[in-house]
């Protein structure tokens, strides 16, 4: 859609975008990249940390843990974000603090913090997932696709 | 009066007898903490929301403007401002605390320059002795309209631009001491098809070249005539396109000569990363610092070009440009006419 | 609008995790591989031990291996093992490879081989009361089946 725009606008428009797109700061991809690399890593070594914690000296089995790992990562992301420091992070460390399950945790907390002011229905009740809700609508979906994709191929594929 | 067909040459000269600039704390550390009136040290001024606050930052400004000079309140007989927030109800609310007689206005950033002018026009024409004129935006309260939840841990794009939390209002008269409303021009939408949000300094720089290069074509003037040619927001990326634009159409302006508000209000290293935006932008460091500055006599001619972006969150998830604007008005130091 | 194309690329991501590893184990090597943290039971337990040590015998011979935990009733073995860090890459193969053996070499027992770091813990501790005590022949049978169930329990 917004190809078909460009195509049609007139000749200085064009040409002012072409002007401008050159001017433009780029998003310093490589730096940003290495950036997440470390930071999501940090993150998922303080993970690995707390499930070893629980393996350890709680009743969790390696499958088990999983759960009580991401509510701690959740709740440690929720007192960040709430303290401000989140949104800090992730203007430094970008997909690196996204990509985990804090930026998930963050995005539901953020959205829920922001619009205390509108009440707790109207609110925070419909706004917490105004950031998180995509992920799980096209996560569910797309994993709909793959399980479909999956069985069509062992059904009459016979893999 | 009308000159060309988009400027207006005040001949009553309207003077800007008062200002009142409020800033927050992010404004406090920032480059020119000494021109604010008042600063707060609290986002949230004590309010429990964002939009009461950006409310309470235009009502200290105008009490301020107010105090500062010798008349009373119920002298002024209109209050013209507007914001970013929804249905500027925060400068609505403002307005029925200040209890003055109010014109709505919406231009976005260019809100500021928009108001002084319809006020020089009005108090040009005699049409009141005393007009209220300012803007307010609040960091907090627009990254929640128009970008994500404050908190929320997405990476801004270097071209994005930080929101200034703060209001500037400025008490335009008939006659007495200050700078004096000299001319403005009235900009026209310019849109050339950019869809980013997170670059409106590249959007609006077409904007702000259009209505300058008018300006002086119109009053038939010289980019000379100005010790300094004072754009509103167009931060890093939108200041140095639009000067080169300028320098293409052949309006020969120096690089020290053309400053922006986006880029005087905070320091280096504070992470604002393309430079500051918001109504309040050009409104706080227009009333505070180069006034100021002017009355000092640093400066004796200014022209301040403020630019608006005037999208709608809506509008950029439908794809849609951004339609921009921007408006000058130029203010002379009094000794100098 | 950039948030929406991250959104997008995470959901995709999320979904793929999981596929891939193809690979095999290593074939057994003729000695026993001494660095293997194993200890072998007194086969005078109520119920004889013999079946766990011959697993650990068995398996020892892998080099992939670094710890074998076994304990059995006369109705199920539960055999726990650790494996080399880079191996754990094609964890799930080496333990479907492994458990098969396992079962053609106990056919008259249910085997269960778990590659989870708290079942060795537990069986760890199971071993060493072993050496330390002998449990009634009820008890026994009860504690392995628990640890089974616990290894199997999913989220």
């Amino acid at each position: 859609m917004a190809d078909k725009k460009k195509k049609n606008a007139p000749p200085d428009a064009q040409e002012y975008q072409a002007f401008q797109q050159q001017r433009e700061v780029q998003r310093p991809i490589v730096k940003n990249c290495i950036k997440a690399f470390f930071v999501g890593g940090f993150i998922c070594f303080i993970g690995q940390i707390i499930s070893t914690f629980y393996i350890y000296f709680f009743h969790f089995t390696e499958q088990t843990v999983g759960n009580p790992t991401v509510a701690t990562l959740i709740f440690i992301t929720m007192l960040f974000t709430g303290f401000g420091f989140y949104d800090r992070i992730g203007q430094f460390a970008g997909a690196g603090s996204a990509v985990p399950v804090t930026g998930f945790g963050n995005a539901v907390i953020s959205a829920a913090i922001e619009h205390r002011t509108e009440g707790f229905i109207l609110g925070v009740g419909t706004n917490m997932f105004k950031l998180a809700g995509p992920v799980i609508v096209y996560g569910v979906f797309s994993a709909f696709v793959v399980a479909l994709i999956k069985t069509i191929l062992i059904q009459w594929g016979g893999l | 009066m009308l000159t060309g067909h988009q400027t207006w040459v005040f001949n009553n000269k309207p003077v800007i007898i008062s200002t009142g600039t409020v800033g927050g704390p992010f404004e406090a550390n920032g480059n020119i903490p000494n021109d604010f009136d008042l600063l707060h040290d609290d986002m949230w001024l004590k309010q429990d929301s964002f939009e009461k606050a950006q409310q309470t930052l235009m009502e200290e400004a105008c009490q301020t403007a107010v105090k500062k000079s010798s008349i009373e309140k119920e002298q002024v007989q209109f209050f013209i401002s507007g914001d970013l927030i929804n249905q500027i109800t925060p400068t609505s609310f403002a307005a029925k605390t200040i209890g003055i007689p109010y014109f709505g206005l919406f231009n976005a950033c260019a809100t500021s320059m928009e108001s002084l002018a319809l006020s020089a026009m009005i108090i040009n024409a005699k049409g009141a002795n005393y007009i209220l004129s300012g803007t307010s935006s609040h960091n907090a309260a627009a990254e929640k309209q128009f970008r994500y939840p404050t908190e929320y841990g997405g990476q801004k794009p270097p071209t994005a631009q930080w929101t200034v939390t703060g209001a500037g209002c400025a008490l335009v008269a008939q006659d007495g001491q200050g700078p004096k409303i000299t001319s403005a021009t009235i900009g026209k939408i310019i849109d050339m098809g950019i869809t980013d949000p997170f670059n409106m300094g590249g959007a609006m720089a077409p904007a702000a070249v259009h209505t300058i290069e008018t300006h002086f074509k119109e009053r038939n003037i010289d980019p000379s005539y100005y010790d300094l040619i004072i754009t509103g927001d167009l931060g890093h990326i939108g200041r140095e396109i639009s000067l080169d634009l300028l320098k293409k159409r052949g309006l020969s302006i120096q690089e020290n000569q053309y400053v922006d508000c986006g880029l005087t209000i905070y320091r280096e290293g504070q992470p604002v990363l393309a430079g500051a935006s918001g109504p309040a932008c050009s409104a706080v460091v227009t009333y505070g610092h180069f006034l100021n500055r002017m009355k000092k006599g640093d400066l004796h001619r200014i022209l301040v070009v403020a630019t608006g972006a005037l999208h709608s969150p809506l509008s950029i998830q439908q794809n849609d440009p951004i339609p921009c604007i921007a408006h000058a008005v130029s203010i002379e130091s009094g000794s100098d006419v | 609008m950039q948030l929406g194309k991250w959104l997008l690329i995470s959901a995709f991501l999320f979904t793929l995790i999981g596929c891939g590893t193809d690979s095999a184990l290593d074939p057994p090597s003729k000695q026993r591989n001494e660095d293997i943290d194993l200890s072998e039971i007194s086969t005078d337990q109520s119920i004889s031990q013999e079946p766990s040590n011959r697993a650990k015998d068995i398996l020892s011979h892998y080099d992939q291996i670094t710890t074998i935990k076994a304990v059995n009733s006369d109705k199920e073995i539960l055999i726990a093992i650790e494996i080399k860090h880079m191996e754990r890459f094609k964890l799930a193969k080496i333990r479907e490879q492994l458990t098969k053996e396992m079962k053609e070499e106990f056919d008259n027992l249910k085997v269960e081989l778990s590659t989870d770091k708290k079942i060795v813990m537990e069986l760890d501790k199971l071993e060493k009361n072993l050496k330390k005590q002998v449990y009634p022949k009820k008890d026994l049978q009860k504690k392995l089946n628990k640890l089974v169930e616990f290894s199997k329990e999913q989220t």
